[in-house]
């Protein structure tokens, strides 16, 4: 199994917490978490008791069967028991008392237990139980760092997801997004963020008092690409999260934005305005060599690669108003996609099988987020906002976060991508803007 | 006034960037000198820099004066800075056309000043769709001062898109405000 693996990866993060502070210049590494409150919920969502865990380590520790029940009741698709209602408060299996749970409805119960192996070694043990046909679904001992608790509670939510859904948890998986503040001595303060997918440990890996926007994931989740304004122009960076060290990869005359890798993280996405006119480019991060891609009048921008690797959608104002195009790399083609949608249709990104497109939507001066089927051409919005933008799909699929601007400003939300679970990320003070989901860790 | 509190905080973020040097890199720099001028101005035509006097410009006045007595006005279009556009346009508005001859001659008679064209957008819709509306604004504008005889290497462009408003309200008005191209002499 891969948590030990994990558990390395998580370490790395630690690490780079500790050295990306040599970013633009010194500031506080402590960051205010994202609150998330759930809006919307269904009725039709699996019920589930997860069992407070036994804590036998003699130490004040958070609660992890609080952390699972959150993750699983964020994706719309559990209901948990309330520790209240449960009849009992078992922690090994031979304390478990099926009829107890049944007669209440409930199917599925997770138990567990937390005790110290080492100095600064936590080990979570836990179970997850089939009451109706008694039998053990899962059971793992995940050793974690006593302050890596938090990580291990989201990795037991991944295996409880993936066991009873059958598709992979994305609850490893690590937010990045933009934050801005208003400082009264130095301005605006902009600050490249990184967080758990439920808005906790929010961690900044960089700061500024220029903007900064479009981060961009590699697919392994150990880079960040992103647009700093700080030498008074827009440029590509490329910062490594596990050491923080950056590197300014493109910059030149004109616009130098909106990054995005392909999935054999091998190559860059960007738009360039360095021959007048924002125009797609292809940089390959090993050669360091530009191609480009488009070669038209009109604005071109926003590349985002197909998840087979095989083409890009971009936006373009070729036609009428800003729509989505396609460019086939295998025969320089382009083929407009959005057609009967208004006349705003801009920052489409592929859902992770690629059947789908998220995008922004904008009709009489009302933006929301479409998704639209690339085969049957249907499209629905998922969110009920007025000004909702930069939209991004959950490595798994499941949930698509954005933006949403409110009277204080802009505001992360999440949206199942059925449309029916909605979920605000508030921040406790200042903007939050452009957050894209990192990929799966495994 | 408000341009005024600007500049006062620019000026205190400048001293304090350089006496703590907790500031490094172009960044802050980039903060100062975007806001100093070498067009001496006066307390009062400050105010009138600001961006409810630009709202408050009508384009018959300009016109009209233009056509009476151009050299006399030259140095009240020059305060004209800020150059409003229509949503997602990038045509400049008649009424700017007179204060954008006053900034061509000025940056012909002083051919070592540099003038920096900042384009901006409103929140609306895409912020990269936006960084580029706004290059296309500033552009445009561009253009026309290079028509009217400004050597090209005197006039640059650079773009924020939805990146710097100078309204926060989310309505028209603010909308309105925000997309602009802001005329920022180095």
């Amino acid at each position: 199994m891969s948590s030990t693996r994990c558990y390395s990866s998580r370490l790395s993060w630690t690490v780079a917490l500790i050295v990306s502070v040599c970013g633009l210049f010194s500031f506080e590494t402590i960051a205010e978490n994202l609150v998330i409150k759930i809006e919307k919920g269904v009725s039709t969502a699996l019920p589930i008791a997860i069992v407070p865990f036994e804590n036998n380590t003699g130490e004040s520790l958070i609660d992890v069967a609080a952390i699972i029940r959150n993750n699983l009741e964020r994706s719309g698709l559990f209901r948990s028991l309330p520790v209240n209602d449960m009849p009992a408060l078992p922690a090994a299996l031979e304390d478990v008392r099926a009829k107890n749970w049944t007669s209440l409805g409930i199917e599925n119960l997770v138990i567990g237990k937390l005790s110290k192996k080492n100095a600064g070694t936590i080990d979570i043990n836990f179970r997850l139980i089939d009451v109706y046909s008694g039998k053990q679904l899962l059971g793992y001992r995940i050793p974690v760092q006593s302050d890596d608790l938090r990580f291990g509670s989201h990795k037991v939510s991944d295996f409880i997801y993936e066991k009873l859904l059958d598709k992979p948890g994305a609850y490893t998986s690590l937010l990045a997004y933009i934050t801005v503040d208003q400082d009264s001595d130095r301005g605006k303060i902009y600050r490249l963020q990184v967080s758990d997918s439920d808005g906790y440990n929010a961690r900044t890996i960089l700061q500024s008092t220029e903007p900064i926007l479009s981060p961009a994931w590699s697919p392994d989740g150990k880079r960040l690409a992103y647009v700093s304004f700080e030498g008074r122009n827009s440029a590509v960076y490329l910062q490594d999260l596990a050491t923080g060290r950056r590197e300014r990869i493109i910059h030149g005359k004109g616009i130098n934005s909106s990054p995005t890798f392909s999935r054999d993280g091998e190559k860059l996405a960007v738009t360039l305005s360095r021959d007048g006119n924002p125009e797609i480019y292809l940089y390959d991060l090993k050669v360091k060599s530009l191609m480009r891609v488009t070669r038209h009048g009109a604005i071109d921008t926003e590349p985002a690669w197909a998840p087979d690797g095989r083409g890009l959608v971009f936006t373009s104002d070729r036609g009428d108003g800003p729509q989505i195009y396609h460019f086939n790399l295998a025969d320089n083609s382009i083929k407009r996609i959005t057609y009967n949608m208004g006349r705003y249709n801009t920052r489409a990104r592929y859902s992770p099988d690629g059947r789908k497109l998220v995008l922004v939507n904008g009709i009489k001066g009302v933006y929301r987020i479409v998704l639209l089927d690339l085969r049957t051409k249907i499209y629905e919005a998922v969110t009920i906002g007025e000004l909702d933008e930069s939209p991004s799909f959950s490595p798994n699929g499941a949930m698509i976060i954005y933006a949403t601007v409110t009277e204080d400003g802009s505001q992360l939300a999440a949206v199942s991508a059925d449309g029916f679970t909605k979920q605000k990320l508030v921040a406790q003070r200042g903007e939050v803007r452009e957050p894209v989901w990192g990929p799966l860790i495994r | 006034m408000r341009q005024l509190g600007r500049i006062a905080i620019i000026f205190i973020i400048f001293l304090s960037g350089t006496s703590c040097g907790m500031f490094s890199g172009e960044g802050s720099e980039g903060v100062v000198e975007k806001r100093l001028s070498p067009v001496t101005v006066s307390e009062a035509s400050v105010e009138t820099m600001g961006l409810a006097s630009a709202r408050e410009v009508s384009p018959e006045a300009l016109d009209g004066r233009l056509l009476d007595s151009y050299n006399v006005d030259v140095a009240s279009l020059l305060d004209i800075r800020v150059f409003q556009f229509a949503y997602d346009s990038s045509e400049i508005l008649e009424k700017y056309i007179a204060a954008i001859e006053a900034h061509a001659g000025y940056l012909i008679k002083n051919s070592n000043t540099k003038l920096v064209l900042e384009g901006h957008t409103d929140e609306r819709g895409s912020r990269e769709y936006n960084l580029a509306l706004g290059e296309r604004r500033a552009q445009s504008i561009q253009r026309r001062l290079s028509l009217l005889g400004v050597p090209e290497l005197q006039v640059s462009v650079v773009t924020y898109g939805e990146e710097r408003p100078i309204e926060l309200m989310h309505n028209e008005a603010a909308y309105a405000l925000n997309r602009r191209v802001e005329f920022v002499y180095r």
